[in-house]
């Protein structure tokens, strides 16, 4: 018990993210400032590639802040703040995408299928044309489950550790591994022919 | 070899094979073109989109370090602003509650079935025939009598009773001090009176919830003192200056104002005052009785006298605590 409480302590003096996190939360604006600067953009991408704007990204990226100042009491120092505050966001987005999906149940599925597949058909005529291509991956990524999706952006946009992505989202390395040849495997599906070329 | 499955290769991509196996899938990609592509495929296909990605100008996000951080802050404020604001506004509604509880507005006893409920400022009494004032009350005869219930009342000494069924049912509008004194039937009391009224019978309960909620009775031991019927007589202080009566001058003016502030009861007239005391079915004082005797004597609930149920006394101010204190001694009006 002790000895937990000391490495407990240790960890937090060794962590500098948890000390500028509690001035912050007690209105060192200073503080707040360099922690935010830290992270900013690295939870705004996490967020932008979890949702599907702009907006959205920016909500995402606000509210994750909010809930760690708010949540701080919950923060376990042993954790790396960033994987934390990955962890949040993550979260934040994995809602806000299954409130979307709910409220586009209906229409969003046949739509986006067709306009997905009938943008990759269209860059299959120009393979060369990068954009397009790009184009044909972020769909097929959107269209990745809220779960795979964050998997595969802290993997490949973030490029975590395996051992960084479980820790961030709380769940195992084998799930981890999973969730990630799923989602690969889903999206050269996706693109079909595309990667032809490649292979 | 066999091609390596497609996990293996991506975690080769990923770098997160193991040496050993790292060695053996490195050795195969020397070998097999097809594994090469695949992995090829994969890296570029990432490396583009993660390369695709734009990030916002850093105004946007020294706007939003802002917006957050001020967020923040103002909740951080509310937390100590509310329940600061909630003690602030308990004390004060406590302030108010300890103010306001001597005044109760009504008095809701009397009936049995505690239905009657009716302003104090509207009890009179008054218009009590004079054939009520005689030892046996039964069979009186009155135009405005609503009641057939069995009434019974006896005198005995200083008390004299009668029962609300003798009294007539006044009209709400006609209960605002407007009731002159042709209005009422004059009556002489005896100078140390007690009056009691009681309700008797079912019958008489029920014929009084169909009239009215509104009870009005009226009594002066003084006659010309009938014009404050309708709504309480206002206090009129004993003319003698003796030590005693300086002293009920004082109860009295406390009563008025007490009166004039809650309607709790209280009559008098000339020389003398009178104060209500109503009792409720089960023989407890109400809340404005309770709040006068609490005035009066201190341990009055010792000598609560239980026969008194759905009855008001009118007494001398004077007389209350003997009143008490002689209480079993005192026949009083019973319902049942």
């Amino acid at each position: 018990m002790l000895l937990g409480v000391l490495l407990s302590m240790a960890g937090e003096n060794e962590n500098p993210d948890i000390q500028l996190l509690r001035k912050a939360k007690n209105g060192d604006r200073d503080a707040f400032g360099e922690l935010f600067r830290k992270y900013e953009k690295r939870v705004f991408r996490v967020a932008r590639r979890m949702c599907g704007s702009d907006d959205e990204a920016w909500d995402i990226t606000q509210d994750a802040f909010i809930r760690a100042m708010q949540a701080m009491h919950r923060y376990d120092t042993q954790y790396r703040f960033f994987t934390w505050i990955y962890r949040i966001t993550t979260n934040l987005a994995i809602n806000y995408a299954k409130k979307k999906m709910r409220r586009r149940e209906v229409h969003f599925c046949e739509a986006y299928s067709a306009e997905g597949q009938q943008a990759i058909e269209d860059n299959v005529a120009d393979r060369a044309a990068g954009e397009q291509l790009l184009g044909a991956i972020s769909k097929a990524v959107d269209k990745l489950t809220p779960a795979l999706k964050a998997v595969f952006v802290l993997r490949i946009d973030q490029q975590l550790s395996y051992s960084e992505i479980a820790e961030s989202l709380d769940i195992a390395m084998g799930t981890v591994m999973s969730r990630l040849n799923r989602a690969r495997t889903k999206i050269r599906e996706e693109l079909g022919s595309m990667l032809g070329e490649w292979e | 070899m066999n091609c390596p499955d497609f996990d293996t290769l991506m975690m080769l991509l990923d770098g997160e094979l193991e040496e050993e196996k790292l060695k053996e899938v490195s050795e195969h990609l020397m070998l097999c073109s097809r594994c090469r592509y695949l992995i090829d495929s994969q890296r570029n296909l990432e490396t583009s989109w993660r390369d695709s990605f734009v990030t916002p100008e850093d105004d946007k996000f020294r706007s939003m370090e802002c917006s957050i951080f001020n967020r923040i802050n103002r909740r951080s404020r509310w937390k100590i602003f509310v329940p600061a604001a909630a003690a602030i506004i308990a004390v004060l509604l406590g302030v108010k509650l300890i103010l306001d509880k001597p005044f109760p507005g009504r008095v809701t006893e009397l009936s049995r079935g505690g239905r009657a409920e009716y302003p104090v400022d509207n009890v009179q009494f008054g218009d009590v025939p004079e054939e009520s004032l005689t030892s046996d009350i039964d069979g009186i005869d009155s135009e405005n009598d609503v009641s057939t219930g069995d009434v019974t009342a006896e005198i005995t000494g200083k008390t004299e009773g009668y029962s609300l069924a003798d009294v007539e049912p006044a009209q709400p509008q006609s209960s605002a001090g407007e009731n002159s004194a042709e209005e009422h039937e004059e009556i002489e009391i005896p100078e140390e009176i007690i009056s009691m009224g009681a309700v008797e019978g079912s019958s008489l309960e029920e014929q009084m919830d169909d009239i009215s909620d509104i009870i009005t009775l009226s009594l002066d031991a003084d006659t010309t003192g009938l014009g404050t019927a309708g709504t309480m007589p206002s206090f009129t202080s004993t003319s003698e200056e003796t030590e005693d009566n300086r002293a009920l001058n004082q109860s009295g003016e406390y009563y008025s104002r007490l009166h004039e502030t809650s309607g709790c009861g209280m009559n008098a007239s000339g020389a003398d005052i009178y104060i209500e005391l109503v009792f409720d079915a089960a023989g407890q004082p109400d809340s404005s009785t309770a709040l006068l005797l609490d005035s009066l004597f201190a341990g009055w609930s010792d000598y609560i006298p239980f026969v008194y149920r759905d009855t008001v006394l009118v007494v001398p101010l004077a007389d209350v605590q003997e009143l008490f204190m002689e209480s079993t001694a005192v026949p009083a009006e019973t319902i049942e």
